[in-house]
């Protein structure tokens, strides 16, 4: 909401202690937009290994694209297929 | 060794030898049914989970072994144990029938008959497997299909019930959680109790024999009504873990367990208790008189000193020795990677069995070795299954449909969209479909739809997507959409809609017309996966490269007018995209309207097969955007797989001009120019 401006000014380091907080309690998309934030410094200053740190949170929460993002970037395609194939399955179950 | 419970409606499916009564029956007669005080046994209880129909280690669309999971590789860990734990039973947690081809083989593309016992029970048989959870995928072929397969019987609404059971596993499946609406009973047997032949250690110090009836109970995430709305919705409904095992423990107790083992398919979560919670271990480990859970779904692997999941850091969790709230706990990972392994130290007080939790040991052990090879697969495995497994091999290799053009990626950066349209054509016919069949209140909006090249020369000259003239089949559907995404419908407006165009344009540098010598074209710190383009004749668009990020669109416009900054457009993309990946600006999940559960690569596979022939001029050629023209000084090149020119030329790409066969970088690219005046 503060992130695009949803009914509200636009509030990026606002959204992003938001972000922080969810991500901090568990919710595992919470965690993969707050690594996107953090590694192109929105609304907090860059910061690339916090940014990894909370996209392996996101995988390790099942968030299928904190998944791929790390079977994109995996230099190993045995270990990147692996990364893909958990990824396809935790969308099956995804809450929403 | 198992006996069924006499009060529970469970018919025996496999007939058992008197040979074999009789060995059952004599350990009982000979040993005492309560052992004396200070008598010690081991018992110890193997779990798999998640077996995803990984049956043999191989990949189906690579069509290729893969030795990092399977059963087979698995039954090799069950049979170690076995061979160190004399008493032992083995366990499955669920999710054990969908996940693979040969599930989808099984189940959608030639159904097992009734006769027939499904591929992977069948080895689960031969396994010798003690007993089953029923994991949340079991459903997802539906309730018929579930019952035929577990030899069930099931009186639900909507599902004709079978006068006699089908062929199914000789082992007793149990789930307590989830009820017919129609009966208001449990959908399978909750729980059952197994009588256990067991070798024991007298007060005496003499070995000898006992029966052990060990008491199972299953769970599932209740979660599965939303997960598998379409084929449960007013059939079954679901109860909360904690509620549950509070009624039958007791009951189960009253019956003569002596252990009582949960095999729960689920995780731990320590946010407040509701029914509805779809992990909810860490409050049924805290019902009373649960001597062991076996767990799954999360994919986990438990006890592990190293893990950092939030699950297995919580309080009164111990991930080093394996523990929940003092009961000893396994997850065995997912795809037969690990084997689950309680070692049970039980003592006679005289009355009943005591688990000793102090020397109780608790071990996820892996396929994987310190050496990090695999432990050899189980031949038995594969030959139980080897006719099942050769039909899948055929089935992914059966052509779909056929394509009169090689679609490629060489130059999707320079806009070529041989590898795209048809792709864009499938995801804008489904979600057209979909939005006009479910969503009428955004029926009237323009439906577009976005993809990028997956391969585009990342690992070498290699690796672009290049497939043949000819058929196609379902393996090289993999070739065309690389990513297990599923595809996701996202409504945007003209503004958010340029802004994402903008950031897949961040692809290329910036261009100075006036630099006399080469400027290399694409920005290789934004990867080819993350360029999305539209190729709908309908919506056009121009890319300024001599302009910075962020300016770069221009003209764009749908059929022919400029598009208002508030118009809105329903965009058909994958959920990576829809969800945040690559941080395209507004796209963080809140502008999705339909999570579809179908994926963009079963999408194009269903478009293929309703076009049957792919030809150039009706799904390889239209493109939505062209370079800006600019008269640049010096040439501005990129690098591609040498002798490709023919390629770009047949998509329509004529400002195109290769260099140099070797660009001179020793990777075995080729330089090519492309000409931005034209």
């Amino acid at each position: 909401m503060y992130r695009n401006g949803t009914g509200v000014a636009v509030d990026k380091a606002r959204a992003a202690r938001l972000f922080e907080r969810a991500a901090q309690a568990g919710d595992a998309d919470a965690a993969f937009t707050l690594a996107n934030m953090l590694r192109d410094g929105e609304g907090v200053p860059r910061d690339p290994r916090a940014a990894q740190r909370w996209l392996q949170r996101a995988a390790d929460g099942e968030s299928p694209e904190a998944l791929q993002e790390l079977a994109m970037a995996e230099p190993d395609p045995a270990r990147a297929a692996q990364l893909f194939k958990q990824s396809a399955h935790a969308l099956t179950h995804r809450v929403r | 060794m198992m006996a069924a419970t006499p009060d529970l409606e469970s018919p025996m499916r496999t007939p058992i030898p008197a040979a074999v009564l009789l060995l059952l029956s004599l350990p009982a007669a000979a040993a005492d049914a309560v052992p004396s005080a200070g008598a010690t046994a081991t018992v110890a209880l193997l779990e798999t989970t998640d077996l995803h129909s990984n049956v043999v280690g191989y990949d189906y669309y690579k069509l290729a072994p893969d030795a990092s999971l399977g059963l087979d590789r698995t039954a090799t860990l069950i049979a170690q144990a076995r061979s160190e734990f004399a008493n032992n039973l083995l366990f499955d947690n669920g999710d054990t029938i969908q996940g693979t081809a040969l599930a989808d083989y099984q189940a959608l593309s030639k159904p097992v008959r009734c006769d027939q016992v499904l591929g992977i029970y069948k080895v689960m048989n031969q396994l010798r497997y003690d007993g089953a959870g029923i994991g949340n995928h079991e459903f997802n072929y539906g309730l018929s299909y579930l019952g035929q397969v577990t030899g069930s019987r099931f009186d639900v609404a909507g599902v004709g019930k079978r006068n006699t059971a089908c062929a199914g596993p000789a082992f007793p499946q149990v789930l307590a959680n989830v009820y017919s609406v129609k009966t208001k009973q449990p959908l399978f047997a909750p729980y059952r109790i197994i009588d256990k032949a067991i070798a024991i250690v007298g007060a005496d110090g003499k070995p000898g024999t006992s029966t052990i009836k060990v008491g199972i109970i299953g769970f599932t995430p209740p979660t599965i009504l939303s997960w598998d709305k379409r084929n449960l919705e007013g059939k079954v409904y679901t109860a909360g873990l904690r509620e549950t095992a509070q009624k039958y423990i007791p009951e189960m107790r009253a019956k003569g367990a002596d252990l009582i083992v949960a095999i729960s398919h689920g995780g731990l979560d320590d946010s407040p208790y509701s029914p509805a919670m779809e992990n909810g271990n860490w409050y049924l480990a805290q019902v009373p008189g649960i001597d062991a859970m076996l767990l799954g779904h999360s994919h986990q692997t438990f006890p592990d000193a190293a893990s950092t999941v939030t699950q297995f850091n919580l309080p009164g969790v111990d991930k080093v020795k394996g523990l929940v709230h003092g009961v000893p706990t396994v997850m065995a990972n997912l795809w037969g990677k690990h084997l689950g392994v309680i070692g049970l130290r039980l003592t006679s007080d005289g009355q009943r069995w005591i688990v000793d939790k102090g020397r109780t040991t608790v071990e996820a052990r892996g396929a994987q070795q310190k050496d990090k090879s695999f432990v050899a697969a189980d031949p038995a495995v594969l030959a139980a299954i080897a006719t099942e497994h050769a039909a899948t091999i055929a089935y992914v290799k059966t052509p779909v449909g056929k394509t009169g053009f090689r679609l490629s990626s060489y130059f999707s950066d320079v806009g070529d969209s041989s590898a795209l349209e048809v792709v864009n054509q499938a995801q804008t016919a489904y979600a057209t479909r979909y939005v006009k069949a479910n969503l009428p209140k955004l029926a009237g909006l323009p439906v577009l739809s976005m993809t990028a090249a997956f391969k585009s020369g990342y690992a070498g000259p290699g690796d672009y997507t290049d497939v043949a003239p000819g058929s196609l089949a379902l393996n090289n559907a993999a070739d065309l959409y690389l990513y297990p995404n599923s595809l996701y419908v996202v409504k945007v407006n003209g503004a958010e809609l340029k802004g994402w165009l903008e950031t897949a344009a961040k692809r290329f540098n910036t261009i100075d017309p006036a630099v006399t010598t080469a400027q290399e074209l694409i920005n290789p710190g934004h990867p080819s996966f993350n360029f999305d383009t539209v190729t709908n004749k309908d919506f056009t668009y121009r890319i300024d490269v001599t302009k910075p990020v962020g300016q770069r669109i221009v003209s764009m416009a749908w059929r022919g007018k400029a598009v208002d900054p508030l118009q809105a457009f329903l965009v058909a993309t994958n959920n990576y995209r829809a969800s945040g990946g690559g941080n395209f600006p507004g796209l963080d999940g809140s502008k999705t309207v339909f999570a579809s559960p179908d994926n963009n690569r079963d999408v194009l596979i269903d478009y293929v097969r309703a076009t049957q022939t792919l030809t150039r001029a009706a799904n390889g050629t239209a493109r939505s955007w062209q370079f800006a023209r600019v008269k640049t000084a010096g040439p501005v090149v990129f690098h591609s797989a040498p002798g490709k020119l023919a390629l770009a030329r047949e998509a329509g790409v004529t400002n195109v001009t290769e260099l140099q066969a070797d660009d001179g970088q020793g990777k075995g690219f080729a330089l090519y120019a492309v000409d931005l005046s034209q």
